[in-house]
């Protein structure tokens, strides 16, 4: 162990705490809740020391040699730091409001031991120093994050939790099938030289390892096609969970991505090619299911997705754009902070929803939110920021990922490539910074303008939705979002900067960067006037439907209709031929023990046999010929035939009335008859023939003489 | 001789506990106990004393000898084996009360443990051979133990696979005594049998592959080893988990490191049919557990597929392979042994042997399932904890060999990791996730084991959880076994 063991140790103490919570949440599950807080507050207090050593720039690391047979190595450079801040900030601040939110939730202590794993485990990932520490964190955070999925346990949460556990170890296992094949010990190169090993490896032989370690990460973060489990696990988590689910373990998969992209593939137009597209796809997908669903959690869960696709589109640019990636990589950094921030408000939002009502369902929810002006303040910092409305921090990055392609199309057109490809890409890119304004104005409408049928005035008497100090924590947090919106060239711009280095970008050609040029007002003018159009048109054809239940909603799901018919497949294939193997030698043995058997009967008898058929044919004692009773033998054999087609035909056609004739005794009645008659003939004639020749010799004399 | 005394050891106890037939537990239990510490206690002094401690025991023929050396290989399984036999016997104690003929039993077990320490300290093949076929009849009482129709079956199967293995591990001894005289192993190959043609050697090292591998359930001759589960569970946790099935192992790599050349097997077409039906076996047993309910085949049908990562490693025929497999060796015997000793327990304390049967487990038997799920998170190879790190080992060391078969055999241990988690985890997990079964009939109390069960398993747990952290020094002992020191 060498280096700064702060390091390790903001890793390794939530872990430790995580026991101490479950065995003090025993006796009262809130003392559980209470270790979490206070583990995170004194994580907090170290993350922030080294961030700010970082940006002194004093980055501190940590080294263990052969931990795990390869050793761990950990690093607190600007962007790490400040994403394990990001960490540290949102368990602090879900950690508070789970004070609130697990008065009367059952299994406290069972959450808070997984949600201090996951939380170590997580700042460990963000802090790792090569792909192989990252991948020790990255299992542990996959793993101990299952419980919180399966918190519930019910059925939904339960299938929703197989899937996660499914995703997460088959995810892993591709991504360590990827580090196995990196060659030249990628795998515990550290970040900081990881560029230049790779580079001298060249990136042909690194297509195959880097997509399956895509694989895993990828997952994680929920890009598409590998996004299923993600709207189905999100919701069922509590919702402090759903928060962290949502807002920073898709950054890990993040995280990932972006050293895939910016470190190992660096300089390769076709990777980058490849997450812009998968980046465009999700964006898209993501909004439109947000769109459709009629569930408040699941709309942010979708909304996630959507989100993580604009990031994707970010760290694509980064690949894209070469040495001139500069606001790409501001952009992609400022939307990663960024949508963690408006996550962790908005869910904690739907869970102050969901433990005043108990209802989730948007038309179970309608009208929560009326009368209640601090928790409607906490909700549309969140709305109006993943919006993209100028003055809150959703802008500022969409903006320049959107600056970000129109440089790319710039780039290719001076090198008088085809953009047509890209120009799409931009526009969808405005149509689904629209969509996100009108699922968020969906729920904005539902929860604020429109009222229950029913429970109206339930809702309205609900004044106090969250004890004062999870309140605060939210909106505090809520305030963080028109802050960075107003001063982005301290905040937005210096989370750019701090970053710069990991992602080894360069550095944005005009500094400082004019967030609120003509250019980037009219694309978020454009977006905004696309979703309000959006949004006019849903509810013209809503009103014209209503009453009737929503049939929009997308009957396709990829999970039930490939993924699990395939993996059944496969899994019946593979055990059919496995079970043929497994039995084969069973089988080959009975078949010998049988064939031997044969064989060994066939053999013993030979001998017999022999005897037997020597018995039969040459020594057999002659037999003498039985006298024939009537007749002679040809009217025996031919009676005897003749009687045995009668005997047949007295079988089958005269059944009734058989033929009682014998043709043995008829034939030797004949013979009989035949031989008595022809003797009687031959006499006669032979005397008569004797006297003609008496007669003829006397005539013979009589001439002669 | 401390040596000898600690192979004969057991041997004695066994002879003295036939004879003593004791009536009562008072005294079979410190017996059996002494016996079986003492031994393992002159295993430990005879592995920290330093020296090989050579000692011929009888000259069969001029040349031919039973006799006993130690190295670094016997050191690794030998030792091994001397760590958990007291802890299975502590298990078995207690386990075999609920079975009954305890006499019988742990005289056996305590002939196995002579058997199994004979085959880890032979100085040349011909002992190992004679220990190998000891091994096979002391333990055949305890496969048939119980004696119920189904338990002569397992038993007859076993016998029939063992001795029909062993005939054909007999051609392979017959050809190296032929060419080199008196057997001896030597690190890197017998130096006698550098001369000998190839076209003799590569069909006698895949006989004898397939011969000796019968032990550690290769397919095909690995049927035994599912059908023998039947076999009480410190049986199937010891012997068919660890002391049988790794003897196999072990005797594949004394003959293919020890006494053919592995750098004159490297790349033959002999090398090429062994590893691909380890990888095949590795699949084969992997596929049938995710199907088979009962609880102990299934693990059976694991620990078939686990051994063949470590003939695998071992048949990589290089220091880094047999690294890996002398690593999962040592690990997957820690976890396989533990997992088997949370199935007997949950067996003879609840009365379920069916994976649908331990739903919601945890509520009744709280210790049993964390050690299960743990063990179960160890073996499907969850960093940082010791499965990991073996399969780690092995598969780069399948890439590092350059040869196909080893990138084959790296994705067969993808496909198997995954696999593993479907047939082990998914269970452990849904001892916590799913509720009880409503027709379970357990009463509303714990049904976790008494304190002889859990120290055996504690103890485990504690071992593989220090060795999660700290396996440094132990990977770099076994390193240096693979390359030949010691």
């Amino acid at each position: 162990m060498q280096g700064n063991v702060l390091l390790f140790l903001v890793a390794v103490v939530p872990m430790l705490a995580a026991p101490l919570s479950y065995a003090l949440g025993r006796k009262r599950a809130m003392n559980a809740v209470w270790v979490m807080v206070t583990a995170a507050a004194a994580v907090m207090a170290a993350l922030i020391g080294l961030l700010v050593s970082a940006a002194q720039g004093a980055a501190q690391s940590f080294q263990w040699d052969g931990f795990c047979g390869l050793g761990l190595s950990m690093t607190a450079d600007g962007f790490r730091a400040l994403y394990a801040c990001v960490a540290g900030l949102m368990w602090l601040i879900t950690s508070v409001f789970s004070l609130d939110y697990f008065k009367h939730e059952e299994n406290v202590g069972r959450y808070a031991f997984f949600t201090l794993m996951t939380f170590g485990a997580t700042v460990g990932l963000f802090l790792s120093g090569t792909l192989f520490s990252t991948f020790l964190f990255f299992e542990v955070m996959s793993l101990a994050s299952y419980p919180w999925v399966a918190h519930e346990e019910d059925p939904a949460a339960m299938r929703a939790a197989q899937t996660y556990l499914y995703i997460a170890i088959i995810g892993g296992l591709v991504t360590l099938m990827g580090l196995f094949l990196l060659p030249n010990g990628l795998v515990i190169v550290s970040y900081g030289e990881l560029s230049g090993a790779a580079a001298a490896v060249g990136a042909d032989r690194l297509w195959l390892p880097a997509l399956l370690v895509l694989f895993g990460f990828g997952a994680k973060a929920g890009s598409f096609p590998l996004h299923i489990w993600l709207p189905k696990a999100h919701p069922v988590a509590p919702a402090p969970a759903s928060a962290l689910l949502s807002g920073i373990l898709t950054k890990a998969g993040v995280f990932g991505m972006l050293v895939l992209t910016c470190l190992v593939m660096k300089g390769s137009f076709a990777w980058g090619d490849l997450i812009f597209r998968l980046g465009v796809i999700t964006m898209l997908l993501g909004a439109a299911l947000a769109i459709l669903s009629g569930n408040l959690k699941r709309t942010l869960a979708c909304s996630s997705l959507s989100q993580i696709g604009f990031i994707m589109v970010g760290i694509g640019l980064c690949g894209m754009l070469g040495e001139e990636n500069g606001l790409a990589a501001y952009g992609t950094v400022g939307h990663m902070v960024n949508h963690s921030l408006f996550k962790l408000v908005l869910f904690l939002c739907a869970g102050a929803v969901a433990m005043n009502t108990h209802q989730l369902a948007l038309c179970d929810v309608q009208g929560f939110g009326r009368k209640k002006p601090l928790f409607q303040a906490a909700f549309l910092c969140g709305a109006l920021g993943i919006s993209g409305v100028p003055l809150f921090s959703g802008y500022l990055s969409k903006s320049l990922l959107h600056e970000g392609i129109l440089e790319l199309i710039a780039h290719l057109q001076a090198q008088g490539q085809s953009v047509a490809l890209y120009q799409l890409s931009e526009y969808a890119f405005l149509l689904a910074g629209g969509m996100t304004l009108c699922y968020m104005l969906k729920l904005y409408v539902c929860l604020f303008v429109k009222k229950h049928p029913t429970r109206q005035a339930e809702y309205d008497g609900m004044k106090r939705w969250a004890f004062p100090l999870p309140m605060g924590a939210l909106l505090w947090i809520a305030a963080l979002i028109p802050l960075i919106g107003v001063l982005p060239q301290v905040l937005m711009s210096g989370f750019g900067s701090l970053s710069q280095s990991f992602l080894e970008a360069g550095t944005p050609a005009h500094l400082p960067i004019a967030y609120f040029s003509g250019e980037n007002l009219l694309g978020a003018l454009k977006s905004i006037v696309i979703g309000l159009a959006l949004y006019g048109v849903l509810w013209a054809l809503g009103r014209r439907k209503q009453g009737e239940k929503s049939k929009t909603a997308l009957r396709f799901d990829l999970e039930d209709m490939v993924y699990r018919p395939v993996l059944k497949l496969l899994s019946w294939v593979g055990y059919g031929v496995a079970f043929v193997l497994d039995r084969l030698l069973d089988w080959v043995v009975l078949f010998l023990k049988g064939l031997g058997m044969v064989l060994g009967r066939l053999m013993d008898g030979t001998g017999d046999g022999a005897v037997y058929a020597a018995q039969k044919t040459v020594l057999s004692p002659r037999q003498r010929a039985r006298p024939i009773p009537v007749g002679n033998r040809f009217t025996f054999a031919l009676g005897t035939f003749m009687d045995g087609f009668v005997g047949l035909l007295n079988l089958s056609f005269y059944r009734r009335k058989p033929i009682e004739f014998s043709f043995v005794a008829a034939f030797a009645a004949l013979h009989e008859e035949v031989t008595k008659e022809s003797r009687q003939l031959t006499r006669s004639i032979s005397f008569g023939l004797l006297m003609f020749c008496l007669g003829l010799f006397a005539t013979l004399v009589y001439l002669l003489y | 001789m401390i040596l000898l005394s600690a192979i004969l050891c057991p041997f004695l106890g066994a002879i003295g506990l036939f004879l003593l037939k004791p009536k009562s537990e008072k005294v079979r239990n410190p017996y059996v106990m002494a016996v079986t510490v003492l031994s393992s206690v002159l295993v430990a002094l005879s592995l920290f004393i330093p020296g090989d401690h050579q000692h011929t025991w009888l000259q069969v023929t001029d040349a031919l000898s039973i006799s006993f050396r130690l190295d670094g290989l016997g050191r690794v399984f030998g030792g091994l084996v001397a760590f958990l036999w007291p802890l299975a016997t502590l298990y078995g104690l207690e386990y075999m009360r609920h079975e009954g003929g305890e006499n019988t039993f742990f005289g056996f077990y305590l002939l196995s443990y002579f058997a199994t320490l004979g085959i880890a300290f032979s100085e040349d093949l011909m002992t190992l051979y004679i220990f190998y076929e000891l091994l096979t009849l002391a333990t055949l009482p305890l496969v048939m133990h119980g004696m119920g129709g189904r338990n002569v079956y397992a038993g007859r199967k076993y016998l029939y696979y063992s001795l029909g293995g062993a005939a054909l591990g007999f051609i392979a001894l017959v050809t190296v005594v032929h060419y080199s005289g008196n057997s001896n192993f030597v690190y890197g190959g017998i130096p006698a049998m550098m001369t000998a043609p190839m076209s003799v050697l590569l069909p006698v090292f895949v006989i004898g592959f397939f011969g000796f591998g019968a032990k550690a359930a290769v397919f095909p001759l690995h049927g035994w080893l599912p059908t023998a589960s039947i076999a009480p569970t410190p049986v199937t946790a010891l012997l068919h988990a660890v002391a049988v099935v790794k003897a196999g192992a072990f005797a594949v790599i004394r003959m293919s490191y020890y006494c053919f050349s592995p750098d004159r097997m490297r790349g033959t077409w002999a090398q090429s049919v062994c590893l691909c039906v380890a990888a095949g076996t590795i699949l084969i047993g992997s596929a049938m557990a995710v199907r088979e309910q009962h609880l102990k085949r299934r693990l059976a049908y694991s620990t078939m597929s686990n051994l063949s990562y470590v003939l695998f490693g071992a048949l990589l025929l290089t220091p880094e392979g047999l690294r890996g497999g002398l690593m999962h060796m040592v690990f997957h015997a820690l976890m396989k042994i533990s997992l088997f000793s949370c199935v007997g327990a949950i067996m003879i304390q609840t009365g379920k042997s069916y994976v649908a049967d331990i739903r919601g487990m945890s509520k009744r038997m709280p210790f049993i399932c964390a050690v299960f799920l743990f063990c179960a998170i160890e073996l499907v190879g969850i960093p940082p904890f010791v499965g990991f790190q073996s399969k780690w080992a092995l598969a780069t060391a399948g890439l590092n060999s350059g040869s196909v078969f080893g990138l084959i055999g790296m994705g067969a241990l993808i496909v198997s990791a995954v696999l593993t988690a479907i047939y082990l985890l998914v269970p452990a997990v849904s001892t916590y996730a799913l509720p009880l079964e409503p027709t379970a009939h357990l009463e509303e109390r714990s049904y976790d084991p008494g304190w002889r069960m859990k120290v055996c398993l504690g103890v485990l747990c504690v071992v593989m959880l220090a060795l999660a952290f700290f396996s440094a020094p132990l990977v770099r002992f076994l390193t240096a076994v693979a390359g030949g020191q010691f």
